[in-house]
């Protein structure tokens, strides 16, 4: 009882704290610039389109001017898959689970729905550079076409070994790229091909292909971790 | 075309590329860690001589990434105090990966030598960035593959450990993030040296400033292993894979005080009086880690009670940053803690190989069923206490001194006394180890001499050791820069945003 006042007090008094900090910073202000640099925000805005030729000034902060915190996103998430699989491996308990059947409403829709899936997804990551979207995003939609499968028919299983290969392939291209940059322009993840024409299908130089290389990485990653989270819960 | 940026970048493409070397042959991913961190090593001491020309000394270059120049970008430095750091995550990240070779993982092991290629790319991005998000990405790579790596045995006891490492270190991550939206949000920038102009020039809330200083150190505290925040070392240290354990403490904690001291030092400064902060909670670490480790049967907890003491030390003469003595010291101390620490953990496991219990009571008398390798033990353990002749002698009496001369007299006698219960229970260790007989069971456990290329990485660490302890003038001028680069944010600054 003592312990859970003695809790309280204390998150009280940190709420306080940060409340107050919070309270000192304007929420839905004018982006202000603080000191002699234009605050990032506002030069990313003003910028975004002749520098790097990409008119979805979001996508060209994530993969150009973040660009390296992305590639360390991809890692992260990766780290998350591969984490996964390590230490689920070999815990598989063999497990009778009660299970209904797929209803046939589920089954026939996953057939008209997956193809849609993949499509949608791939749509996504190929037009980054111009809409809402990107290569995560696209990535997991693909995913959620191999979640249906997963539901929709229990013995259906995607090829370990493939998904392996294509997620090491698509990560060493990414590496790869950002290495062609710095051979060609001195600078890691340089932007080495043409910007095109602003709002065009291929221009935004390597905006595209890195977002094409993500979204299937992200794709198969995600694949693979819903087939080890599934094959941990249900094995026959 | 070299440059530090493929410190980073090669790292990622190897791990990336582990399952196809396990396509070509399944021997392969084994050699792979190695492979990379000597790349990488030979990357880093190529560059090393750059670090040192120009007027004052030591230089410190930006390496700018996809062509945007800083605060727009993100951009890496490269400094006397990120190379230094840098430097000794791949000493011990090269020793421990040629202990890989004697050493079968466990399954599925692709999965491990990726993890354990990552957890030192991770460790390498924070010591090397030169934006605070940027850190906090490096620091998730870091952690992440770290909860994965103490939990990779998949046994109860190290789910446990595992499970308790991903609550604190989620947390912690959580609340650096969390310091690092409250400056965005206040300063509209995320590049370290801007951050420090602004912060400098008084742009910044004092009160919004408290509250970043107390997310800061609470939330890089967790792999710095500060007082409240350790509570995962002992089970992590006892549950994980004993490569795994010399990459915690030599690089993991390792890359957490270098993110400390330089966002404390850089970003913060030190004349908002964070150091008394930093003394309070150092001298608290050191104490509680050296008591604790007097009751530890286990040798892996008692030395990773001890590695929470040195840390404490660390943390301790960081504080001391008014006299620039202590700082070296500290830095020093770093140094010598990740090799000593990293050299009696690989150590460890070659003693208890083929045998694998880990008390004193059961590897008493190895010194003579296996004394090559307890001789190298007692190395790394007499470089820790701060004998002379060793590399840790030197780093100890700066610090003590330098406490002194900045008038923490206190302090200094505080940690004097944590020294005193570091000889007290490591001579009672070198007693078990030398003075008694060795059990049938250990003297039948696999031989030392079969485990050659494991030897051979500690032998390396071993020689620093000794070669510091002798010449320190080896290592001086990166230690002086680094203090250097660390309290003149000026200097800092100007490098970077100078030519804008």
């Amino acid at each position: 009882m003592i312990r859970r006042l003695f809790v309280l007090v204390l998150l009280i008094i940190i709420g306080y704290f940060l409340g107050t900090a919070m309270a000192s910073i304007p929420f839905g202000a004018e982006k202000v610039d603080v000191g002699p640099y234009r605050s990032v925000g506002n030069y990313y805005v003003d910028n975004t389109v002749q520098e790097t030729g990409g008119v979805n000034a979001v996508t060209s902060i994530v993969v150009l001017y973040r660009g390296f915190d992305t590639l360390g996103e991809v890692t992260v998430l990766f780290l998350a898959a591969t984490g996964l699989a390590a230490i689920l491996a070999l815990t598989r308990e063999r497990r009778k689970l009660k299970k209904e059947k797929p209803s046939l409403i589920m089954r026939v829709g996953t057939d008209y729905l997956f193809p849609a899936a993949i499509v949608l997804g791939s749509y996504v990551f190929l037009h980054g550079h111009l809409t809402p979207g990107g290569g995560f995003p696209g990535g997991v939609i693909i995913a959620s076409g191999f979640l249906m499968l997963f539901l929709a028919q229990w013995r259906y299983k995607v090829d370990e070994l493939g998904l392996k290969i294509i997620e090491s392939l698509a990560g060493m291209t990414y590496v790869t790229i950002g290495l062609i940059g710095l051979f060609k322009l001195g600078t890691f993840l340089g932007n080495f091909l043409g910007k095109g024409t602003p709002g065009a299908l291929l221009s935004a130089g390597i905006i595209p292909v890195i977002y094409i290389v993500i979204g299937i990485k992200v794709g198969s990653e995600m694949t693979g971790l819903l087939q080890n989270l599934r094959e941990t819960t249900e094995n026959e | 075309m070299v440059s530090p940026i493929l410190l980073i970048a090669i790292p990622l493409f190897m791990a990336f590329s582990v399952p196809i070397w396990g396509l070509i042959s399944k021997k392969l991913p084994k050699l792979v860690p190695f492979f990379t961190f000597a790349i990488t090593t030979a990357i880093l001491v190529s560059l090393l001589p750059t670090l040192f020309s120009g007027q004052q000394g030591f230089n410190l270059t930006s390496v700018t990434i996809a062509g945007i120049k800083p605060p727009y970008g993100i951009n890496l430095t490269f400094g006397p105090a990120s190379a230094f750091f840098a430097l000794i995550i791949q000493l011990v990240a090269l020793a421990a990966s040629l202990y890989l070779f004697e050493y079968e993982p466990p399954e599925p092991a692709e999965k491990f030598y990726m993890l354990f290629i990552l957890v030192v790319l991770g460790a390498t991005g924070m010591v090397l960035t030169g934006d605070i998000f940027n850190m906090f990405v490096f620091l998730e790579i870091t952690s992440i593959s770290s909860y994965a790596l103490t939990a990779i045995n998949k046994t109860g006891h190290s789910a446990e450990a595992g499970f308790k490492y991903l609550l604190l270190g989620s947390l912690g991550s959580t609340l650096f993030l969390l310091g690092i939206a409250l400056l965005y949000g206040s300063l509209r920038t995320l590049n370290m040296a801007q951050l420090s102009l602004y912060i400098h020039q008084g742009h910044l809330d004092p009160k919004v400033l408290m509250a970043v200083v107390v997310l800061f150190i609470v939330g890089l505290g967790v792999e710095a292993e500060l007082l409240p925040l350790n509570g995962w070392v002992p089970d992590a240290y006892e549950a994980a894979p004993i490569p795994v354990v010399s990459i915690l403490s030599g690089v993991v904690a390792k890359a957490g005080l270098y993110a400390l001291a330089r966002v404390l030092y850089t970003i913060i400064g030190i004349e908002t009086g964070v150091l008394n902060l930093l003394l309070i909670f150092g001298i608290l670490t050191l104490l509680s880690g050296e008591l604790s480790a007097l009751r530890q049967k286990d040798i892996r907890r008692l030395l990773a009670y001890s590695s929470i003491g040195q840390m404490g030390l660390i943390i301790l003469a960081l504080g001391g940053g008014n006299s620039p003595m202590a700082m070296v010291g500290g830095l020093f101390q770093a140094f010598n803690h990740a090799i000593a620490k990293g050299l009696m953990f690989l150590a460890l496991g070659i003693m208890a190989a083929g045998f694998n219990k880990w008390d004193m009571e059961s590897l008493a008398g190895v010194g003579k069923a296996k004394p090559y390798t307890t001789f190298l033990f007692t190395i790394g353990l007499l470089s820790t206490l701060g004998l002379p002749l060793f590399s840790g002698f030197w780093s100890k009496f700066l610090i003590i001194f330098g406490l002194v001369h900045s008038g923490q007299v206190v302090y200094a006698a505080l940690a004097l006394i944590g020294s005193v219960i570091e000889v007290v229970y490591f001579a009672r260790l070198l007693g078990y180890l030398y003075g008694k007989d060795p059990s049938e069971e250990l003297l039948n456990s696999t031989l030392e001499s079969k485990k050659g290329f494991a030897l051979l990485g500690m032998t390396f660490l071993a020689a620093f050791v000794i070669l510091i302890g002798v010449y320190p003038d080896f290592i001086t001028n990166f230690i002086l820069g680094g203090t250097a680069e660390l309290v003149y944010k000026s200097f800092y600054i100007s490098s970077i945003l100078g030519g804008i």
